[in-house]
């Protein structure tokens, strides 16, 4: 039989440094989950990865066990390492951080496919470029599909 | 022992829409929060307290005045948070003749290692394969008499097991404060009167004259930087154990180890884990004699 899900828990984690501090203590903790497992298993999983923010989806069973999947890195992550400044844009329309080229959109949207709703690599970038753009990320140039 | 928390934590709570919430975590990510709950309204992090709040209102300020999310930052003092499941365990079976049991359940005089421990958020129940491999290896050998380092301890069950099994001098060290308040209690709990409990690393301790066994149940990046640390640490003729890792790791590491003149020992395997045992030879392996 299949085990009762009680709940999900969504984290976003740094690979390999998962601990039992805040706020994976107490979000865990309190439905009985062994922390320290899944701090374990979460480490071991990432030892590539130090560092690289990572989403992480839990569920959490009736029984007190729990799986978790380990998904790409969230795309604003990736457009900020692309364009290498410390912050977002607080007013994006007006205020622009910094630019990116379609090449690094490209590779973003590499990385993202397997998580994003697109069946092909066009769309991806497309909604690269739109996660861009509201950041207060330009994309300079034209996109390769309209060359 | 004191009551005080060893931590303190600054919690951030921050409400925000997700299409906002998605960009503001690598921001603040950028200041040394590196841990993030997702919740409906928004997410909370948190670090051990050290950014002075001025620089979150730097950052996250004109964001708030912008009306695109609303915060508040808080310290609070570290607990144990797994005390749900630590009060929920069974005990455990590690082998014929030893069990590890939390101090609620009743002892059994008639399994001879029968260790009590209190973790507190301290890795090493005995529960997980890691811990149970390097236990599991231990019980095989005679260690009456030798000496032993436990690194990166967690509650101290391998330095307990091995006063257990007669070692005469054993030391144990962790980077995290809650775990040497852990060793500090187990080893009490236990009757144990030759583990010494440290905080700090392979390259802070000081542990003193090199051992017969080192004992490292971490994990394989730590493994992989702190092995020379180990095998200075360790007597010739010693033996190093090494466990935390996935089954993949082990050509990495047994490749590191043959750099440090280690010689592979053996391996075993539970699930995707592995441990694996090395030998400092008695006579150093003579290489580039030039």
């Amino acid at each position: 039989m299949a085990k009762e899900i009680a709940t999900y828990v969504k984290l976003q984690v740094k690979g390999a440094q998962a601990n039992p501090a805040p706020p994976i203590g107490p979000a865990l903790g309190s439905k009985g989950v062994n922390i320290m497992e899944f701090c374990k298993q979460f480490n071991a999983r990432t030892q590539d990865k130090p560092g690289q923010l990572l989403p992480v989806l839990l569920t959490v069973f009736t029984d007190k066990s729990f799986e978790f999947v380990i998904k790409t890195p969230p795309a604003p992550n990736l457009l900020l390492e692309a364009v290498k400044v410390k912050s977002g844009s607080a007013e994006p329309n007006r205020k622009k951080i910094g630019s990116v080229t379609w090449d690094q959109v490209k590779t973003i949207a590499e990385i993202k496919m397997p998580d994003l709703n697109a069946f092909t690599l066009q769309s991806a970038m497309s909604m690269v470029a739109g996660t861009a753009r509201s950041m207060g990320i330009t994309v300079s140039g034209t996109p390769p599909w309209e060359q | 022992m004191s009551s005080q928390s060893p931590t303190q934590h600054l919690v951030l709570t921050v409400t925000a829409v997700p299409e906002v919430a998605e960009f503001v975590i690598p921001m603040v990510a950028e200041l040394g929060f590196d841990t993030f709950e997702e919740t409906e309204v928004g997410f909370v992090t948190s670090m051990l307290a050290q950014v002075p709040h001025t620089d979150l209102d730097v950052l996250l300020g004109p964001l708030a005045e912008s009306g695109m999310i609303s915060y508040t930052a808080q310290v609070i003092e570290g607990q144990n948070w797994n005390a749900v499941w630590e009060a929920s365990i069974d005990p455990v079976r590690i082998a014929q003749d030893c069990r590890v049991r939390a101090a609620f359940h009743v002892p059994d005089r008639t399994i001879r290692y029968d260790i009590v421990i209190t973790p507190k958020m301290a890795f090493g129940t005995g529960h997980h394969a890691t811990t149970a491999q390097v236990m599991r290896y231990m019980l095989k050998h005679d260690l009456s008499g030798l000496s032993v380092l436990d690194a990166g301890s967690g509650s101290g069950v391998l330095a307990i097991l091995a006063e257990l099994q007669g070692a005469n001098r054993v030391f144990a060290y962790d980077n995290d404060p809650w775990c040497v308040e852990s060793i500090a209690e187990n080893i009490a709990g236990n009757g144990c009167q030759q583990v010494v409990g440290a905080l700090g690393t392979i390259r802070t301790v000081e542990a003193g004259e090199p051992f017969d066994w080192v004992l490292a149940n971490i994990n394989r990046n730590i493994l992989l930087d702190e092995m020379d640390g180990y095998e200075r640490n360790l007597k010739a003729g010693g033996k190093l154990v090494l466990s935390g890792f996935h089954e993949e790791d082990i050509a990495a590491l047994t490749a590191k180890a043959s750099a440090l003149d280690l010689h592979y020992h053996t391996h075993t395997l539970e699930g995707p884990w592995a441990m694996l045992a090395f030998n400092k030879p008695m006579i150093p392996t003579l290489t580039n004699t030039d």
